[in-house]
């Protein structure tokens, strides 16, 4: 069973006549690691909200770990959708330690699990030795990884990942990406990327979705779903296999 | 010949004052910048900077008819008869408390007030609340003081009448009486600039990133963590400052507001420093005593300010310098 499935998906802004998604469908295996393309106003960030609960769909089916997580009658609340999620700033809160931030998601866990998972944690992400920091006392780059830290803490089925590079620079990004990739890679879970440069999706995920037209396109067809699906040679190795069932266009 | 000698000249004068010249240059291609400024430095001069030598008066005995330069100095006198004056540890004591129990009810209201219309989803209902609570800022505090007494006098208060009609009691004579004074005066003060205050703290609501708070949504977080965690944290700089600047005041409870509500059964515990200002300059024409008055609680003021803002800065990083 594929541990996410998005069927016929569709999203409209309350008071817009357009829909921002309409009819979207995809699925993503076990450890994949994949990228969502497309031009600003396509929706990619927006189905990463509504995987994330953060938004309820028009109508469509979200299954996350099998399980129903959205359709016309129910919406499962955020933090009950075993979803983690990397903000675009990363939305680190910014008066807690770098360890209270990772371990922010795992407060009803029993202490002594929590201690252990934060320090997995801080091991994977290479910052226990930035542990007692501050936000602000860090670059952009080690506030991206406490960020996935603290996305990948509460061990969720799926990690979804919002324009992770769109506040650094291009110096800072080439060396970043790597090192993402490779993060995700070891921390083996199934990952949704959300990016306007395809590079970056190249660079790290084995599959690319791409969506087109913006919802304020005319062309009701251009703004549909995903309209393509890609392989990448990308470095997920086997996923990268798994083309074929991403995205059926509505059409 | 001459004018090589002259350009040499002038190219060497350029070189000695070139640091200064560099500041002029930029002078000179910001000046647009500096002539806006003028404006507020002369208003300031003239509005906040200029009294201030009138406070001379505080060490002269101060004759309307000599002027500021002829008066008489007598140095400290008027101090020394403030510290010695018999109801001056009253007038600190009153002073100090109701700036304390604002400080301790008054000032929270409006963050608490603002936290709740924050939750407010229907924005209909919001406008109203906002518009409602805000009207009172707008009234003078001798009306405030008329309805007060309209709600509470005990011939014709409608408090006091429910209460006679509904008990068979007397009336209960809080206008009159030295221990209520105190409380009417912060609750009507919380009841006229509660809504105003909630102004700058709704600003600050809304300045928090939203994705903290779907962060925190996503982790597990219910309102009152997402509250401790994501709002009170957005408002803490805020309050501060406000705080630091009601501590700044703390000497200042304003005249208006007091004044209307003091009379002679309840003047032991509601006369401040403001009020015998007023009474004993204006009334009694004392200008330099009172003028040192000012000056004692300015200083007092200023150095609470201080080590309120050290203290700040200790304990949360946050300050007003």
């Amino acid at each position: 069973m594929n541990p996410v499935t998005v069927q016929n998906l569709s999203y409209r802004y309350p008071g817009q006549s357009a829909p921002v998604l309409e009819k979207v469908s995809f699925t993503l295996d076990e450890g994949e690691i994949a990228g969502i393309t497309g031009p600003s106003g396509s929706g990619k960030s927006t189905l990463l909200r509504l995987l994330a609960g953060l938004e309820e769909p028009e109508c469509g089916v979200i299954r996350i770990g099998g399980q129903i997580v959205a359709d016309e009658r129910r919406s499962v609340p955020p933090e009950r959708r075993g979803v983690g999620m990397v903000f675009q700033d990363y939305a680190l809160f910014p008066h807690l330690r770098v360890a209270d931030n990772i371990a922010f998601g795992l407060h009803r866990r029993p202490r002594r699990e929590r201690r252990d998972r934060l320090a997995q944690m801080l091991e994977l992400t290479q910052m226990t030795a930035l542990a007692g920091r501050y936000p602000h006392e860090l670059s952009g780059g080690q506030q991206q990884r406490v960020a996935l830290a603290r996305a990948l803490a509460p061990a969720p089925a799926l990690l979804l990942l919002d324009e992770p590079f769109s506040s650094l620079d291009a110096e800072l990004k080439g060396g970043l990406r790597e090192e993402l990739g490779r993060l995700l890679r070891q921390a083996r879970i199934t990952c949704l990327l959300v990016s306007h440069d395809r590079s970056d999706v190249r660079a790290i995920c084995g599959r690319e979705l791409a969506l087109g037209g913006s919802a304020g396109d005319d062309d009701a067809a251009a703004r549909r779903i995903v309209d393509s699906v890609r392989v990448c040679r990308g470095k997920a190795g086997d996923a990268s296999q798994q083309a074929g069932r991403i995205a059926e266009s509505s059409q | 010949m001459h004018a090589t000698k002259a350009a040499a000249a002038t190219a060497s004068r350029s070189r000695q004052r070139s640091p200064g010249s560099a500041g002029w240059q930029y002078f000179v291609r910001h000046h647009p910048f500096y002539v806006m400024l003028v404006p507020g430095i002369v208003y300031f001069l003239v509005m906040k900077y200029m009294p201030l030598l009138g406070t001379v008066i505080a060490f002269k005995d101060y004759n309307i008819f000599k002027g500021i330069l002829a008066s008489e100095w007598v140095g400290l006198q008027w101090f020394h008869q403030l510290f010695t004056y018999p109801k001056f540890l009253r007038l600190l004591e009153n002073t100090l408390l109701i700036s304390l129990y604002q400080i301790v009810f008054a000032f929270p209201a409006p963050i608490v007030l603002a936290l709740l219309m924050n939750e407010l989803r229907m924005m209909t209902v919001k406008r109203i609340v906002q518009t409602l609570v805000y009207l009172p800022h707008f009234l003078s505090w001798t009306i405030v003081a008329g309805l007060v007494y309209m709600l509470l006098s005990t011939q014709t208060g409608l408090l006091n009448g429910l209460y006679v009609s509904w008990t068979g009691n007397a009336p209960i004579e809080l206008l009159q009486s030295a221990d209520s004074i105190r409380t009417i005066i912060v609750s009507s003060g919380i009841w006229k600039e509660v809504g105003w205050g909630t102004i700058i703290f709704l600003a600050a609501l809304t300045g928090i990133d939203p994705s903290l708070y779907e962060a925190a949504r996503i982790d597990g977080a219910g309102r009152w963590r997402q509250f401790l965690s994501v709002t009170l944290p957005g408002l803490l700089p805020a309050i501060m400052v406000l705080l630091l600047l009601k501590l700044g005041n703390v000497m200042d409870l304003g005249f208006e507001q007091i004044y209307p509500f003091i009379n002679p059964l309840n003047a032991e515990k509601g006369d401040v420093f403001d009020t015998y200002t007023y009474v004993a300059g204006i009334k009694g024409g004392q200008y330099s005593f009172t003028t040192a008055v000012g000056l004692f609680k300015s200083v007092v003021g200023f150095l609470v300010l201080v080590l309120a803002n050290k203290a700040s800065k200790a304990a949360t990083g946050e300050g007003l310098y």
